[in-house]
């Protein structure tokens, strides 16, 4: 009788327990939902009143991923059901003016969109469409048989977008400053040079002494060593009918007497006449014209130092196209060590591997093409939007 | 002297006999009764009536199988060395001791360079290509209790272990982790019942410094995972790579016994405990926090007749857990006097409860004790498992659901009386649930990780285990101990075409002291 008595008691005990363990303390509804995003394009001056706003692509980019919506008559795009999350938007067309053409474009770049920051504005640009841009940068390099890095094999390529044929003789080639941590970020040289510069740690010439005519759809192929690497690894390419090479002084690089060189007209470190084209990034490259002697240019040592290392400050308004082609981080690209303005390149371009050695090639997509066939590659100052990455593109090839 | 009286006399000798010879049969006993041992109470030691037993064993495992997640290999060796003490010490106090040395080796493993990788914090990473993984872990516990003053009895419990984890293939991470955990309790006995209550402070940290590669492949791919299928995975992303977990947690339990005499005992436990864990990376970049709530409730009942040992008990325990997601920006500020950048990541967003948990495991065991003298010499008993659990990941919504119940029938008797022990069970699972919705299923992780699982948690299976073990006494300069060796095979298998399936099994040699 004891022991039944004590048993309901321990059974009455259990059941006062119970409930209270099975009241829920964590309300799990109240989460951060999805938003209506709305962005306004705002039309420049140049832009002649004839051209719409409405019905143009606007973009919006994370990750990958792209959605695209289309402007209304009043240049406004509605995005519905969007993520909060850092987006990279941009919209651009071409259009004609006194038969030029030109790329209206905007973007916003690492943009946040949360609750509270859903309606945008975007400034809209107008410039006109270069005839030479720069189409190509396989700098990630590779490794060999042996599991050695190999970095003889890079190149660069220029490409005539246009519908003439150009002629690329006296053209610069600057590569952009690629130390970690920068020299200068674009708030600094906001701050110390009004935006009116960069950075370059090396500039090359195409000899100006004759002419050197690239016709619509050609390319100019630049590279340190104009030999076949083929017998290096898959991932290289033959390079021996490039068009210029960068004479390596020091014996490093094989070179190929039969390719004139490659003009070297500064560099950073004294002794360097090879293209320093880092492997996993930075690699930004722009090309630029200028009848002035660019020796004596400015130059400037990294901010906040009076002395080391210097770099040439190359005047923004001789830009005739740049790409921002930046290293990615285990953690993404980092958007603050851009070193181009946007309105030379709204964003950036990069390879997939942070360190490079991969045989990774950057290259403008093909847009559409021409009537003679050849292709009318993208231009939209916008390298997210612009550029691929391939394993397996060729040099002078740009549909895989 | 009638049957109830010898009982009785036979009761209030046991400590005596047990202090003379702790062997299979007595140990058997005093862990069936001792049960406030198994609360987190340490003030309570001495409502049990505690005898002072221990035992030392060296033990080898090893488990080989295709049923087993991706995330945890199917071969695992290990090398244990376990030891505990109950000992009274002095007039005054209580103690318990425990040391456990564990060395393993896991293959075949991929997809999760940390310790845990189910229902936790989900800012974990790891690379795609299976390889083997070392651990060696070091854990001790020393808990102390006062005798009862005027009723009240006073305790406190430290638990502290560290461990390494290694992966021996590119690339190379190592889990460094130390998980230590402070108890002061305390309990008040008034007549047959006693209240006790205890909190708890723990911190766990989990750290992996920069991984290393000895083939320096170019291609490899490291992966860092956010919930579910998210994953982002880099050509290179171990370089310069560090995360740590940081997890603060506190809690309490309350507890309730009820003792009449020896014959009918209930411990009961109730607890909660908050913890968050906070993920940092390099320059203290915080992909996102882990909040997690644990409420639980023991029940352990024993009623006792002149042969017979009844054992009822009930556990349960539900979690609630949730991750914040950050975005962060990185800021460089150049210092203009000296050129030096400062790094520092700033937050821009959160998601708010981005990935959620909730889990539910509760048991309920019935076991009956022959007990004969001072010891358990057979047993027979069943035991119910139940438990779900659910993740989800919102903004887009993937969810994975699952739910178990397991039968397992158990048995066990002194073939041999104090000689051989011979321990059995036998067990049916069924899935009751296991359904998976994702957002987006062609990811990395969902191919290889979250699809290929379904077909573990929705299986259901047979499982079996038996055990031997011989004891016998050494005498080494006139001290006689009792020694043990011990050898188990366990088998499992599922149902379902084609079958898979995991066996285990294991080699020890102890000595109780």
């Amino acid at each position: 009788m004891y022991m039944t008595k004590y048993i309901s008691k321990l059974l009455r005990v259990q059941a006062l327990l119970l409930p209270l363990l099975l009241c829920a303390c964590v309300d799990f509804n109240d989460v951060t939902e999805a938003l209506t995003v709305q962005v306004q394009l705002v039309a420049p001056e140049e832009l002649t009143t004839s051209e719409s706003l409405g019905g143009h692509d606007v973009s919006m980019a994370l990750n990958g991923q792209t959605i695209t919506v289309q402007s209304d008559d009043n240049g406004l795009a509605t995005f519905q059901g969007i993520i909060p999350d850092i987006y990279n938007i941009s919209t651009s067309w071409k259009t004609f003016q006194d038969a030029q053409r030109y790329t209206v474009s905007g973007s916003l770049n690492s943009q946040l969109l949360k609750e509270g920051q859903t309606r945008l504005t975007m400034p809209l640009n107008v410039v006109k469409d270069p005839d030479v841009i720069i189409s190509k940068i396989a700098s990630a390099g590779c490794k060999d048989k042996n599991n050695r890095t190999y970095m003889a094999g890079k190149y660069l390529e220029l490409y005539n977008n246009s519908d003439e044929p150009v002629d690329v003789s006296g053209l610069y080639i600057g590569l952009l400053d690629s130390d970690n941590p920068q020299p200068y970020t674009l708030e600094n040289l906001q701050e110390d040079y009004n935006s009116e510069y960069v950075l370059l740690k090396q500039a090359f010439r195409i000899p100006a002494d004759k002419p050197f005519l690239v016709q619509p759809g050609g390319t100019v192929l630049l590279t340190n060593s104009a030999i076949d690497h083929r017998d290096v690894s898959p991932l290289e390419s033959d390079l021996r009918g490039a068009d210029f090479e960068a004479k390596d002084v020091s014996g490093t690089y094989q070179n190929n007497p039969a390719v004139p060189a490659l003009e070297s007209t500064f560099s950073r470190t004294s002794g360097s006449a090879v293209m320093n084209l880092v492997q996993g990034g930075p690699c930004g490259v722009v090309i630029f014209r200028t009848d002035e002697d660019i020796t004596t240019f400015p130059r400037t040592y990294a901010y906040g130092k009076t002395s080391g290392n210097q770099w040439l400050l190359l005047p923004v308004r001789l830009i005739l196209d740049g790409v921002d082609y930046l290293k990615k981080f285990n953690d993404g690209v980092r958007i603050k060590t851009k070193r181009l303005y946007t309105f030379i390149d709204a964003s950036y371009t990069n390879i997939n591997a942070t360190a490079g050695w991969t045989g990774e090639v950057v290259y403008r997509r093909t847009e559409s093409h021409a009537a003679d066939g050849h292709a009318v590659l993208i231009d939209t100052n916008n390298s997210i939007n612009d550029f691929q990455v391939s394993t397996i593109i060729k040099p002078r090839v740009y549909d895989e | 002297m009638t049957s109830k009286n010898t009982s009785l006399l036979t009761l209030a000798l046991l400590p005596c006999l047990l202090w003379a010879q702790t062997d299979e049969a007595s140990y058997r006993l005093a862990d069936a009764t001792q049960t406030f041992r198994l609360t987190q109470n340490a003030a309570t030691l001495d409502v049990d009536s505690v005898v002072n037993r221990g035992y030392a064993q060296i033990r080898f495992d090893r488990s080989v199988g295709d049923y087993t997640r991706v995330q945890e290999g199917d071969e695992h060796n290990a090398l244990r060395f376990e030891t505990e003490r109950y000992q009274r010490i002095g007039r005054y106090l209580v103690g318990y001791g425990r040391f456990d040395f564990d060395y393993g080796r896991v293959q075949n493993r991929s997809w999760c360079d940390v310790r845990r990788a189910y229902d936790t914090n989900p800012y974990f990473a790891g690379s795609s290509v299976a390889g083997k993984y070392d651990n060696m872990d070091f854990s001790l516990t020393a808990a102390l209790g006062t005798v009862s003053f005027s009723g009240f009895r006073f305790g406190t419990r430290v638990d502290y272990g560290v461990g390494d984890l290694s992966r021996l293939r590119d690339p190379r991470s190592r889990s460094e982790m130390l998980d230590y955990c402070l108890t002061p309790s305390v309990s008040y006995t008034v007549g047959r019942h006693t209240i006790g209550l205890n909190g708890h402070y723990r911190r766990r940290k989990e750290k992996m410094p920069t991984l290393t590669t000895v083939q320096t492949d170019p291609n490899l791919m490291y992966y860092q995972f956010t919930g579910m299928e998210n994953a982002i995975g880099t050509v290179g992303g171990y370089s310069s790579f560090s995360r740590e977990w940081v997890r603060h947690q506190l809690g309490a339990e309350l507890d309730y016994g009820f003792r009449f005499g020896d014959r009918v005992s209930t411990t009961n436990a109730l607890s909660i405990s908050r913890a968050e864990e906070d993920v940092l990376g390099q320059y203290k970049y915080e992909p996102g926090c882990f909040y997690d709530y644990t409420y639980g409730l023991q029940s352990y009942n024993r009623v006792r007749t002149e042969r017979h040992l009844h054992n009822i008990d009930l556990s349960v325990e539900a979690r609630q857990a949730y991750a914040d997601e950050y975005r962060e920006q990185l800021n460089i500020e150049k210092d203009p006097e000296t050129g030096y950048n400062t790094y520092s990541y700033e937050r821009l967003l959160t998601f708010s409860k981005r990935y959620q948990v909730q889990t539910l495991d509760a048991s309920l065991r019935y076991r009956l004790q022959w007990v004969k003298g001072t010891g358990v010499h057979a047993y027979a008993g069943v035991v119910a498992n139940y438990s779900i659990a659910s993740n989800k990941h919102v903004l887009p919504i993937s969810s994975f659901h699952r739910g178990r119940t397991t039968i397992t029938a158990e048995g066990g008797c002194a073939l041999i009386p104090q000689h051989l022990w011979m321990d059995f069970s036998a067990g049916y699972s069924h899935s009751m649930r296991a359904d998976l919705t994702l957002a987006d299923p062609t990811t990395d992780y969902a191919q290889n990780v979250l699809i290929p699982d379904m077909d573990y948690y929705s299986a259901d299976y047979w499982n079996e285990r038996l055990q031997l073990t011989y004891q016998f006494p050494i005498t080494i300069k006139k001290t006689r101990s009792m020694w043990y060796v011990r050898g188990y095979v366990h088998y499992l298998s599922t149902l379902k075409s084609p079958s898979r399936d995991f066996s285990s099994f294991g080699f020890t040699l102890g000595i109780f002291n």
